[in-house]
């Protein structure tokens, strides 16, 4: 009886520290998982989807000017295949609060099949983001054509849904091909 | 009864331990600041002190088409450049540097100085990426055709990633063709890791937060993630701080958060 008296709090303390510190140590080995792949990440949204922890740039980082001053970037983002097998635009803000849109396109050679768009109904700040649900295929990153602007005065949206296409001062100055 | 206060003890164990997982109280020997995507948290830019010299002029070797490689180092690690060029009406040029994390870094900004006047940056371009896989494998991804990827074992050496500059006029008195290419230096001002999709609130509310903290601004962040972007809001602020002054202030600590300032400066005299 005695050594069960001194076994069980041993056994308790040797229980809450392995309760403790294992489930820290546990936690920290989880990995990111994505939960969708290609076909499957089509229209969803890479954030809610973990698609981000594993996305890098896809193409030239586009530089949005405003009278010679740099305020903003169009991007366009993709997770490999070890990830979600997936593409998005993302249109960041470098000014003061503004507005953003941003729109990625696909499909021949006016990339105008289909898009997934990104309007922000509210003004983000300096180094802020928006962007757009994912473009995804079984068969990879394909070529896809990745526009966004910026504005102060109010919400702004991605002209030329397809099967319009973008082409002009808009094509030259805020989109970027893959 | 004494079975009631060993199953007790246990309860209340295992209720703590929930608790403090649940919270995500970290455990006491790590690093506040470690990198823990799956979680949300992102990697802190501040350089690794394992910068390997080197690394980025050998990765250029490839880019560097015959020319000399320039190499700076700054912030304790090295830039490589070389192979400046006019192309398709703009001037281009190539960097290389190691990866200080595996958060997502690229060159945040950069002037290329001519007799003439700076030129602005127009693209940045990336040409190849190396990244550690979970399964230890090296993916080497390429640019040049799409993305393209190659997975191979690993080497050992550091990742890297070499991009091209792209830089344009912002006047018309400058004639980019004049440009005098032995004769203007690339300054690169900065590079930087923006938080990845899903890890924004995470960045604003800790990292970011941290550090008005620290400075006693008086100013606490809220942050909404949501489909298309995060939604940051300062929840509370000093009365006597306007609203553009406290965004400011958030705005000058999340740049801080997520750059590593140089300058890095190659003069293409040095080729």
């Amino acid at each position: 009886m005695k050594i069960r008296l001194l076994i069980m709090p041993i056994f308790v303390a040797l229980l809450l520290m392995a309760t403790i510190f294992g489930s820290f140590s546990g936690s920290h080995k989880v990995s990111a998982a994505a939960l969708c792949y290609g076909d499957s990440c089509h229209g969803k949204n890479p954030n809610t989807m973990g698609c981000g922890s594993t996305a890098y740039y896809g193409a030239p980082i586009k530089s949005l000017y405003r009278n010679g001053v740099k305020i903003g970037e169009v991007h366009n983002r993709y997770s490999g295949s070890n990830g979600c097998l997936a593409q998005w635009e993302r249109t960041l803000n470098l000014s003061n609060n503004q507005y953003a849109e941003g729109s990625i396109r696909w499909g021949g050679i006016n990339y105008n099949s289909g898009w997934q768009t990104v309007s922000s109904p509210w003004v983000i700040g300096y180094g802020a983001t928006v962007y757009t649900p994912m473009y995804g295929t079984n068969s990879g990153i394909g070529a896809s054509l990745n526009c966004g602007s910026l504005s102060l005065s109010g919400p702004i949206y991605p002209p030329n849904p397809p099967p319009g296409y973008v082409s002009g001062t808009y094509k030259t100055n805020n989109c970027q091909a893959n | 009864m004494k079975t009631r206060i060993v199953f007790s003890l246990i309860a209340i164990a295992l209720v703590a331990g929930l608790i403090l997982v649940t919270l995500g109280v970290p455990p006491a020997a790590s690093n506040v600041q470690a990198v823990e995507l799956s979680r949300g948290k992102i990697a802190t830019p501040t350089p690794l002190p394992t910068a390997i010299p080197g690394v980025s002029a050998l990765a250029i070797q490839k880019y560097a088409q015959g020319s000399k490689v320039i190499t700076r180092q700054k912030s304790g690690f090295d830039i490589s450049a070389a192979n400046f060029r006019y192309e398709n009406e703009e001037i281009k040029v190539d960097v290389c540097f190691q990866l200080p994390s595996t958060a997502d870094w690229r060159v945040w900004d950069a002037t290329l100085q001519t007799k003439s006047g700076n030129l602005l940056l127009s693209t940045i371009a990336p040409r190849e990426l190396t990244e550690t896989l979970a399964d230890g494998k090296r993916r080497v991804t390429t640019y040049e055709n799409g993305v393209s990827w190659n997975d191979i074992p690993h080497d050992g050496q550091p990742d890297y990633l070499c991009e091209t500059l792209a830089f344009f006029s912002p006047t018309a008195e400058i004639d980019l063709r004049g440009i005098d290419l032995t004769q203007v230096s690339l300054v690169i001002q900065s590079i930087g890791a923006l938080p990845r999709e899903g890890q924004e609130c995470a960045f604003y509310l800790e990292t970011v937060q941290s550090r008005l903290d620290a400075k006693g601004l008086g100013i606490k962040l809220d942050c909404v993630s949501q489909e298309g972007g995060a939604q940051v809001v300062i929840a509370r602020k000093p009365e006597n701080m306007s609203q553009s002054d406290a965004e400011t202030l958030v705005s000058k600590e999340s740049i801080e958060s997520f750059i590593v300032q140089g300058p890095w400066i190659f003069p293409s005299s040095s080729q």
